[in-house]
């Protein structure tokens, strides 16, 4: 291993790599801004050029791309209330809010932090142990992807905060909207009314564009109209945190990346699944549960370090079993099958230098989105210091247009419209969309494998999740928490009565 | 943990639990292969969504009556909903001329239309803003990102 480490290391070291990483780490932050561009668009669009490159080089130029993709989406979401990617839709809750109190610097540069410090972690975990990282996507079959899932969704009955049926209510619709469409097993389409544009169901980008960006828009616009201020009531303060402030979020960060990189390991998951579970790990663990979603920067740091984290762990599926895990691993596929390489065990004895090649550039890929990302925050707090009435028309233009761009359907554009009332209505009712957009993430995935998992047991539910360690853990815990958090919220409820009465 | 206005939310759980079970109930394709079938969670999901609209209406009734005017009440929030009935209505319209005249002129009418709606008067802001908006968002999708847009009756002239 030493050997095929410095091998890489000592391709990585040559100026046309370095070019090649520093570039495509730009390209993808760039691409991870735009609402509606993702790091596989971005890195989709990079792939002809790719064709007359090195091998080695083109890899490494689309880790890059991949890793800046991840982070990118987090700098609208912090400024605007707009995730650039499904992946940063996390960081919203807390960093649009650490915005509003006028801390822009904290939540910018806490999330470019945290992604660095996930996107190293998990480059590192890449370099010692990927071979062993790939047995543990192994070990995932369809009843512990369920369980999983099915414990990443008992989140939602806190997110109720003071009425946790709503919470459980918003994940309800969430997992509702996730089944409109085709049916993942039978191919029976559910929920369609025989609308073509419906039977792929409803697309994360419209869906996650409305919620988050659309009714916010509609709320700022509200707020215009009744005579608040539309500009921030304190003074924004855009500088580096200090190195206090930083080293108090190390632990969420490295909680994170680990979520990250094991998420990221098993195919299907993701970025965007690592930084909802990372998100809701961390808010179930923490002593000041009530404090995220009110401007806590741990609640921007986990899902940051969550999603660079699950760049490395995707690698490990791609490079050790041939098996892309996401749509951006599947690019990457695309480029190694183009330069006649094939990922899979044998990779790794026969031609060594392409792995680890991509592992250590990936180490300074997140290197080099340090300074990448510190230029971008400066051009992007510029570009949103404009008139804010302006910027209401100009982001539902931004959104319309990006929506429009990933699926060029005017449906899509009208599901996002569609979503954009949905969530004003949900925040009229004080119904938590945040639980909606987790039930809509995890629902497939558990829909799918928990039927995956009752084929594969000829219809016994002890014996498609109760045969397997791991699922029995992760069901135990999912009631556990399910049951504490209802506890927690009628407890809480008649607390409030009796310091009422009295 | 409830008001009383949670029952507006526990009769709309309720209908659309409703809805969907009985929407899921026509969904066949159960076989021993596939016990859950493609009804199996969407039916757990009405029957769930159903009985939490029966808590929160059940809960509505329960919580202490607050003396306002509720004539005032819906009048304040008919007013706050407007800016956000507008803006659907500006959107709408967009989506439905698109196609037709394209999204170098639907664009910038977009804009003026949600700037207008949230008392934006001057007309050089208006225009300067979402021209200038339509033209970097047209170059960074149409030309760099080689994203079909559409472009109306403009297609034929250019």
């Amino acid at each position: 291993m030493l050997d095929s480490l410095i091998t890489g290391l000592s391709t990585v070291l040559q100026w046309e790599s370095l070019l090649a990483i520093i570039f495509g780490v730009a390209w993808g932050t760039l691409g991870g801004m735009i609402p509606g561009i993702n790091a596989t668009i971005a890195m989709a669009l990079l792939l002809p050029f790719t064709w007359s490159m090195d091998p080695v080089i083109a890899i490494m130029m689309l880790g890059g791309v991949y890793c800046g993709g991840e982070y990118g989406g987090s700098i609208p979401a912090v400024l605007i209330g707009t995730p650039g990617t499904n992946a940063a839709a996390c960081t919203v809750y807390d960093g649009y809010e650490l915005h509003k109190q006028g801390k822009t610097g904290l939540g910018l540069y806490t999330s470019l932090n945290s992604s660095v410090i996930g996107g190293i972690f998990s480059a590192i975990c890449l370099i010692l142990v990927a071979v062993p990282l790939a047995g543990v996507a192994l070990a995932f079959g369809p009843a512990e992807y369920f369980a999983l899932a099915f414990l990443g969704l008992s989140m939602i009955c806190s997110l109720g905060e003071k009425n946790v049926f709503k919470g459980i209510l918003a994940g309800f619709f969430g997992i509702l909207l996730a089944t409109v469409g085709f049916d993942p097993i039978a191919g029976v389409p559910r929920f369609t009314f025989g609308f073509m544009s419906m039977t792929e169901g409803f697309n994360m980008v419209p869906l996650m564009m409305g919620l988050y960006a659309i009714s916010e828009m509609f709320k700022q616009a509200q707020e215009v109209m009744a005579g608040e201020t539309f500009n921030l009531k304190v003074k924004t303060d855009t500088t580096f945190p200090k190195w206090s402030e930083i080293k108090r979020l190390f632990p969420f960060n490295i909680f994170g990346s680990i979520i990250g990189v094991i998420v990221g390991v098993m195919p299907g998951a993701g970025a965007t699944v690592a930084s909802f579970l990372g998100y809701s790990w961390a808010k179930r663990l923490s002593k000041n549960p009530d404090s995220f979603g009110k401007g806590n920067p741990a609640g921007v740091a986990v899902p940051e370090s969550a999603n660079n984290g699950a760049t490395g762990g995707a690698m490990v599926p791609l490079l050790a079993l041939g098996i892309p895990g996401s749509n951006s691993t599947a690019i990457m596929l695309s480029a190694l099958m183009i330069h006649n390489v094939t990922p899979g065990p044998m990779l790794f004895t026969k031609s060594p230098e392409i792995p680890y090649s991509l592992f250590v550039s990936m180490l300074f890929a997140n290197i080099f989105m340090f300074f990448v990302g510190y230029l971008f925050i400066k051009f992007a707090i510029k570009v949103t210091s404009i008139s804010k009435q302006a910027l209401v028309a100009v982001i539902i233009a931004l959104v319309f247009t990006g929506v429009y761009a990933y699926s060029l359907e005017i449906f899509s554009v009208a599901v996002a419209l569609a979503f954009g009332l949905i969530g004003m209505i949900l925040r009229r009712f004080e119904i938590p969309h945040t639980a909606s957009v987790l039930g809509f993430v995890l629902g497939f995935i558990m829909e799918a494998n928990l039927r995956r998992a009752l084929i594969v047991s000829e219809g016994s539910m002890g014996g498609a999740f109760f045969n397997s360690t791991l699922s029995s853990i992760l069901l135990i815990a999912a009631f556990a928490s399910i049951a504490l958090s209802i506890a927690r919220g009628v407890i809480s409820s008649r607390k409030s009565k009796t310091s009422a009465a009295a | 943990m409830f008001k009383r206005e949670d029952a507006l939310v526990g009769i709309v759980s309720v209908l659309l639990g409703i809805f969907v079970l009985v929407v899921a109930s026509n969904f066949h394709e159960t076989t021993m292969l596939d016990p859950a079938g493609p009804e199996g969670v969407p039916i757990i999901l009405g029957w769930g969504i159903l009985l939490i609209g029966i808590i929160h209406i059940a809960g509505a009734l329960l919580a202490p009556k607050i003396n306002e005017d509720k004539q005032a009440k819906w009048t304040k929030d008919f007013e706050t909903a407007k800016p956000v009935l507008q803006i659907t209505l500006v959107c709408i319209l967009y989506l439905f001329l698109l196609e037709y005249i394209g999204y170098l002129i639907a664009t910038p009418l977009l804009m003026i239309g949600i700037m207008w709606v949230i008392n934006v008067r001057n007309v050089k802001s208006l225009l300067l803003t979402s021209i200038f908006t339509t033209i970097v968002l047209f170059l960074i999708f149409g030309v760099a990102l080689k994203v079909k847009l559409p472009m109306g009756f403009l297609e034929s002239i250019l």
